[in-house]
Order: structure tokens, then sequence, then C-alpha cells
């Protein structure tokens, strides 16, 4: 969760990092199939990842889905 | 989870926890415990930082934790002079909502004193683990700098369309 969050920081004009509770917004996590936490979606499903990424992983999927 | 490299999280006895006393009351309550230790995180800020919190307005929009998130960063800004707490409708006249794209309650935005963006958003309330996430990213925001490395900071820096990055979490 922290590198999305620092990611949008890096270029808030650009970037939005979002926590989104899947308890709380279950129609949005049944959107994204969620099954598993953390799950990262990148540009409303551009890019999908289920699981913990490192950084550079995390920023390689970014830059995926731009 | 994700953590920075060499970064210990802040632990805690247990989360800051959501109690329903009885039907309609719903309260936020920080163990002394926890609530000593997030004071200290917070009186350790490196600057001022404010809490936007954006809750269900008269449009309608249903909200079952909007009090609880309200009840629960009541008790956060007050444990410091560091952390100013602002809440704001969803449909609210001031238009902040529309300003920081919010589009679900309840959500929260932090920014450093002068209410400039950051990009951070937390939508739902914060328990478990994203709790010491919220105070590592006030830790950032005071700061006006991240942990991230040189290589990331530049790629993010150099991107020219939006992202929308979102991370779905429960509680652990």
């Amino acid at each position: 969760m922290r590198l999305a969050h620092q990611m949008a920081m890096e270029n808030p004009g650009k970037v939005i990092g979002e926590m989104v509770s899947a308890n709380e917004f279950m129609d949005l996590s049944r959107q994204y199939n969620v099954y598993g936490v953390p799950k990262t979606v990148v540009n409303n499903g551009a890019v999908e990842v289920e699981g913990a990424m490192p950084e550079k992983l995390f920023l390689k999927k970014l830059l995926e889905a731009v | 989870m994700l953590t920075d490299s060499g970064y210990t999280p802040y632990r805690y006895t247990r989360p800051p926890g959501i109690y329903r006393l009885k039907e309609g009351l719903a309260i936020a309550i920080l163990s002394q415990r926890d609530a000593d230790k997030i004071k200290q995180a917070l009186d350790a800020l490196a600057a001022p930082v404010k809490l936007l919190l954006f809750t269900a307005g008269d449009g309608g929009q249903e909200c079952e934790t909007c009090d609880d998130a309200r009840n629960l960063f009541t008790e956060v800004a007050a444990l410091s002079d560091k952390v100013t707490l602002e809440e704001h409708q969803l449909d609210g006249s001031d238009g902040l909502a529309g300003r920081f794209n919010i589009d679900k309650v309840p959500a929260l935005v932090l920014t450093p004193a002068d209410g400039k963006d950051t990009g951070i958003r937390f939508y739902g309330l914060p328990v478990g683990y994203e709790f010491a996430t919220l105070l590592e990213d006030l830790s950032d925001v005071a700061k006006g700098k991240t942990r991230l490395s040189d290589e990331t900071r530049t790629a993010i820096a150099g991107l020219t369309s939006p992202v929308r990055i979102q991370v779905f979490v429960t509680p652990t």
C-alpha cells in the first residue's frame, strides 16, 4: 500500500494512489474480482496484480499501464 | 504486505479498532497505549499536516462507516497540534470533493498545511496495518519527500499521462 502513496507523492499532478477497503466497497471489489489482498489495479484494470510487490516490480507494472 | 526496505513499520498492541457500543452509536476507540504511541509519532512530524475527510452529504449517498471515520480521525487529530482535521461533504458547495476527484465515502486525503494535493487517498477506514501506512504517509507528507529510489522517482516524475493506482486491502 505504501508504494502507491509514495509514487503519488512523487507526482501528484499525474498519479493518484488509493487505498480501498475491500469490505467497505464490495461492488468495486467484485468489479475487479478481488479475492486476495493486497490487490493492485492500475488505470481501471489496464494492469491488475494480486499480492505484494517490491518497488521495482511495482514501478514496472505501473509503467505497463500507461 | 508492502514495506520499504530497511523500514520498520509501527507496531501496536492491537489495531486501532472500531467498536459498536449499541445500535446507532458507533465510536472509534484508541487504547491509551495506542494513543500514546500515535501521539509520539504525530508530535515528531517535521511539519503540520492536514487530514481532509470526505463524508456523505445531503445527496443521500450511503455511508455505513462515515461516523466511524469521523470518530477515528477526530481522536487522531486531537492527539497532536501537528494534525488538523477538516471534514467536507461529498456534494459540498465548496467543490473540494470534485477538486480531489473523490468519488466515494468515507475518503481521506492527506495534505501539508497549505492543502496542496499529495495524490494520497484512503477510501474506507485505515485500520489494522493500514493505520501504520497512514502514520508513515503523514511522516512523508510532513517532510515533503519519500524514501523511493532515485530510479523510481525519476520514472514517476516523467509520467505524462494520468495514473490511478487502486490497492484493495482488508483489515489485518
